[in-house]
């Protein structure tokens, strides 16, 4: 204002000679209007920041919805949710805010333990609030650790155990929120022949498979209820996982025997190797026992090419003083694992075996129950000629008092198996027995055994086994009735 | 009228007949009282054995147990220990206060002697064959058992007792108490403290060094046996302990030995028990050996609700978590199943653990045919020797004496050549599942000791024990008892396997 004045003056001055002193300053004027608004500020958005996830941690084989939330995003209809590891995806989305969403994230049993990335990309808008057609793309590093969800106890699991050898194993579930429920079965890295589940806590033994690769095992548990099975599994990275040491399987020669075999120490075992040249066959393994063995059981476990013991089955042998036999079904050609261990877990230098396996093509027949129409003595589900291993899939105990009855025949002289095993059989109570008797059902020949009876049978004469189950099972099994090959 | 005209005639048939024994000083012919019996539900209900004993026109011991019993089924819902013991004790002597009145007052006009009991609805009494029959034909009344005395432990032959002299310092901690991997529970800071363990038994050297300590009556200074003792002896003649004696005794040393196993240390190297932590009381339900169902009886009532030594003042607070039952009870004639099985369902509803050692009758199946060992209630054990293998006295299942096929027994615990306290002061080694038994005892109140969320629990600590058995006990061969091999798990041979205080604890 000042400086106006001034500026107003200036002219009079010039043309009137000298100019006399400055005049007193007037006084200010009135304020002037009020400037116009300027215009919007133009400050820049900060950029699209994921800052939380909840929860942290989440355990392979669940469903998890994860919330999220953001600085700077514009979470929307288009907005997606992705991990880089392919066993982790992420189904509905709902989005609550701009900066807060949900995401249902599917973890696969298969996810890597550890820290996971997560993005999220969103249409991009721009200051204006308007499409930017470029994608608004955040990611939150290790925003989700997949953890294990078993912890192996060093007091009950065993640190040192060979391929195909015996593990013990005492595991517990760090997965709170979802306890242990239904029945047990050890699904990756071993098989167990025995378990106890009580609480948060499973417990038992088992054989390690026999391709398991060198180094810490990956111990699986599924625990099935009312047809879903969810799955528990331990880090093989863990300071308490057992190890597992590379053993060379012997191999076996199909119709050769392999003598001077011992389970020289407690809870040894022996593995094997064979090859098939036909898909479906029954394997007849005989075992002509010495010393302590001949006392205690030949028991183990086939597998196929996998070596997975899961993929294979359980046998128990049967016996006829001399020799024991156990029967084992090969689906697929090509080559098998075999694991020979005394069923008592014992050894001793005296514990001595000769192993002969033979093999020939199964036939099929069914065993499967009309449920209008009960299987009786008289009446048997199923009537069948052993002139060659027979097998049968789809028989099942249909209730914990059901009996199956099969009639059979054999067209030589000499002693029949008859094998009856039940998914997940082990060492633990024994889901199916096998009895056999003469053409009545009723007469017996042999009392009832787990897994496996025999008996010496005339040709051309009937018989029967009766199937049922001292633990109240009731599920599938598989049969197979077979002669010395 | 014609059903009841008809068993008239029949009880009337065994009356004559009794009279006419009685008067040839005989005794009725045992085919003759089991026709009678199978042809009269009211004769059924009297044990042959009862009908036998009084058919001379003497008298006999019997049990007479009431139609009504409690019902507890309630007392599992309380999570308060101290209220659910109060729950059981006021129920069953509400129930037996209630209907015991008009037997009593029959057995009173006729001037019999009789006990009450609580602990199951059922009075001991001597009563003659007229009686017996009295009796049977009442519909308050469901079964009549006979009374009677039989041995109750380990033979000596298996017992192998010998003597260890008192001033050899073991080197260390027993290998029983080893075995059961206690000192890795030791370690984590349980010994049993907090837990009481009960022992009935031939009774207690209660001042054994490696006992006093541990018993609940001394309190470091004086004694004070009220609610830790009870001595259910009340007759008889040389005993060297007496009778309803006023504190603990031992009138054979077994009892010294088992409740050792328990909990005995003596604290310069004896290291002998499981939970020395635990406190010890004690009641003697045999003697010199053997016992009658009466003495069991006495003794599990007064475990429910601990008395005053004048058997007065019952407090079901005082009552112990766990009782060692080294003893067992032949089936059959004599042993009162139907009462026995009461009591120990009762016991367990007020939150007492019952164990009881499997029996020595071994190898042979379905062995295991001793009460209380053969009920479900009861946690039966088996005996296993240092090297775990199991010992061929320790008897295997299933059971068959009642029919039930129960899997039996469920645990094995050392009971081979186990050292422990000898009623003297001394150490020595006995052998059978007598042994075998306190060691589970001894892990149970270790257990409750170090979890004690699971304290009084029965049913979750039964499971627990059996989930965390190790099930590796060597035998010479497979054995098949009730058509499972011992090589499948829980079999009949030996249950789940060794008991192991380590694996239970932290399950």
């Amino acid at each position: 204002m000042r400086k106006l004045l001034f500026a107003a003056v200036l002219p009079l001055l010039v043309s009137c000679g000298e100019p006399g002193a400055p005049g007193p300053q007037g006084e200010p004027g009135p304020a002037g209007p009020t400037g116009s608004q300027g215009p919007p500020g133009t400050a820049p958005l900060p950029p699209p920041t994921l800052t939380g996830i909840a929860p942290l941690v989440a355990y392979p084989d669940r469903v998890v919805i994860v919330q999220l939330s953001g600085i700077g995003t514009h979470f929307g209809k288009d907005t997606t949710v992705r991990f880089t590891d392919p066993a982790l995806t992420v189904g509905a989305i709902t989005v609550g805010s701009a900066g807060y969403l949900q995401a249902e994230v599917r973890v696969g049993v298969d996810a890597l333990l550890g820290p996971h990335d997560l993005t999220v990309e969103s249409a991009g808008v721009d200051p204006s609030g308007q499409p930017t057609g470029v994608p608004e793309k955040a990611t939150l590093r290790a925003a989700l650790r997949i953890a294990p969800s078993l912890a192996a106890d060093p007091n009950g699991t065993t640190a040192m155990v060979a391929q195909g050898g015996l593990l013990d194993f005492s595991l517990t579930n760090l997965d709170r929120d979802n306890p242990f429920a239904g029945t047990a079965r050890l699904t990756g890295g071993a098989r167990a022949l025995y378990l106890a589940a009580l609480g948060g806590r499973l417990a038992g033994y088992g054989l390690v498979d026999a391709l398991a690769p060198a180094g810490g095992l990956a111990l699986r548990a599924g625990f099935e209820k009312n047809g879903t099975t969810t799955t528990y599994l331990a880090d093989a990275s863990a300071a308490a996982a057992p190890q597992v040491q590379s053993r060379a399987a012997k191999v076996l020669t199909l119709g050769t025997a392999t003598a001077s075999e011992t389970l020289a120490m407690t809870r040894q075992t022996n593995l094997y190797k064979l090859a098939t040249a036909a898909d479906t066959q029954v394997a007849v393994l005989t075992f002509v026992t010495t010393g302590g063995l001949t006392t205690n059981t030949v028991s183990g476990a086939t597998a196929p090419a996998s070596g997975k013991w899961n993929d294979g089955q359980f046998f128990y042998a049967s016996s006829n003083a001399a020799v024991q036999t156990a029967l084992a079904w090969l689906p697929s050609k090509g080559d098998q694992y075999l694991t020979v261990l005394a069923a008592n877990l014992g050894g001793a230098a005296d514990y001595g075996y000769g192993i002969t396996a033979r093999a020939a093509t199964a036939k099929s027949f069914t065993t499967k129950e009309n449920l209008m129409a009960a299987d009786t003595p008289a009446a048997p589900l199923a009537a069948v000629t052993v002139d060659s291993p027979q097998r049968s899939a789809d028989g099942a105990l249909d209730g914990p008092a059901d009996q199956d009855f099969i009639r059979f025949q054999v067209q030589k002289a000499g002693r029949v198996y008859v094998q009856a095993v039940a998914p997940g059989q082990g060492l633990a109570a024994p889901a199916v027995t096998v009895a056999l008797m003469q053409a009545d059902c009723a007469t017996p020949l042999a009392p009832p055994r787990p897994v496996q009876q025999e008996a010496t049978v005339a040709d051309a004469v009937s018989y029967c086994a009766v199937l049922s189950s001292p633990s109240s099972y009731s599920g599938p099994y598989q049969l197979i009735l077979a002669q010395d090959l | 009228m014609g059903r009841r005209g008809s068993r008239s005639r029949r009880l009337l048939l065994v009356a004559c007949a009794a009279g006419l024994a009685a008067a040839a000083g005989a005794q009725l012919p045992t085919a003759v009282i089991q026709a009678a019996r199978a042809a009269d539900p009211t004769l059924a209900k009297v044990e042959a054995r009862a009908l036998r004993d009084t058919a001379g026109g003497q008298r006999a011991a019997v049990l007479i147990v009431l139609s009504e019993q409690a019902d507890l089924r309630q007392a599992a819902k309380v999570k308060d220990a101290s209220a659910r013991g109060s729950l059981v004790y006021r129920t069953l002597s509400a129930v037996a206060e209630r209907t015991q009145g008009p037997v009593v007052e029959l057995l009173r006009r006729r001037a019999l002697p009789h006990q009450r009991f609580f602990v199951a609805n059922v009075i001991a009494a001597h009563v003659d064959n007229d009686t017996l029959l009295a009796l049977a034909a009442r519909s308050d009344v469901r079964a009549i058992e006979a009374d009677l005395e039989q041995p109750w432990i380990e033979p000596p032959a298996i017992a192998e007792r010998t003597l260890t002299p008192t001033y050899l310092t073991p080197a260390s901690v027993e290998w029983g108490v080893q075995n059961v991997n206690a000192p890795q529970v030791w370690e984590r800071g349980a010994f049993g403290q907090g837990i009481v363990v009960a022992d009935a038994d031939t009774g207690l050297q209660w001042d054994h060094p490696a006992l006093k300590a541990r018993y609940r009556g001394w309190n470091g200074s004086s004694a004070d046996h009220n609610y830790s003792w009870h001595d259910a002896i009340h007759e008889g003649t040389g005993n060297p302990c007496g009778v309803s004696t006023l504190a603990p005794c031992d009138d054979q040393g077994h009892g010294t030995h088992t409740a050792g196993t328990s909990v005995g240390d003596d604290g310069l190297g004896n290291r002998i028990g499981v939970a020395p932590g635990a406190r010890l009381i004690a009641c003697r339900n045999m003697d010199r050996g053997s016992g009658t169902p009466a003495r069991y009886t006495e003794c599990f009532q007064f475990f429910i609700a601990p008395t005053d030594l004048q058997g007065r003042n019952p407090n079901p607070d005082l009552r112990p978590h766990v009782i060692n039952n080294s003893w067992g009870c032949t089936s059959g004639e004599g042993c009162a199943p139907t009462t026995l099985q009461l009591i120990v369902e009762n016991t367990q509803a007020a939150g007492i653990f019952v164990e009881a050692s499997a029996g020595n009758s071994g190898p042979g199946c379905s062995s295991v045919n001793d009460g209380p060992a053969l009920f479900g209630a009861a946690l039966s054990t088996g005996a296993h020797d240092s090297a775990n293998k199991l010992a061929g006295f320790s008897s295997r299942g299933p059971v068959t004496v009642d029919g039930s096929l129960r899997l039996k027994p469920e645990l094995t615990a050392p009971g081979v050549r186990v050292r422990s306290s000898l009623r003297g002061g001394g150490y020595g080694q006995l052998s059978g599942t007598s042994m075998a038994g306190p060691h589970v005892v001894g892990v149970v109140a270790l257990l409750w000791s170090a979890r004690p969320e699971l304290a009084r629990d029965i049913e979750s600590t039964k499971a627990l024990l059996k989930a965390s058995a190790r099930p590796d006990l060597l035998l010479r061969g497979v054995e098949t008892c009730g058509g499972l091999p011992s090589d499948f798990v829980p079999n009949n041979t030996f249950g789940y396997g060794r008991v192991d205080a380590l694996r239970a604890v932290t399950w």
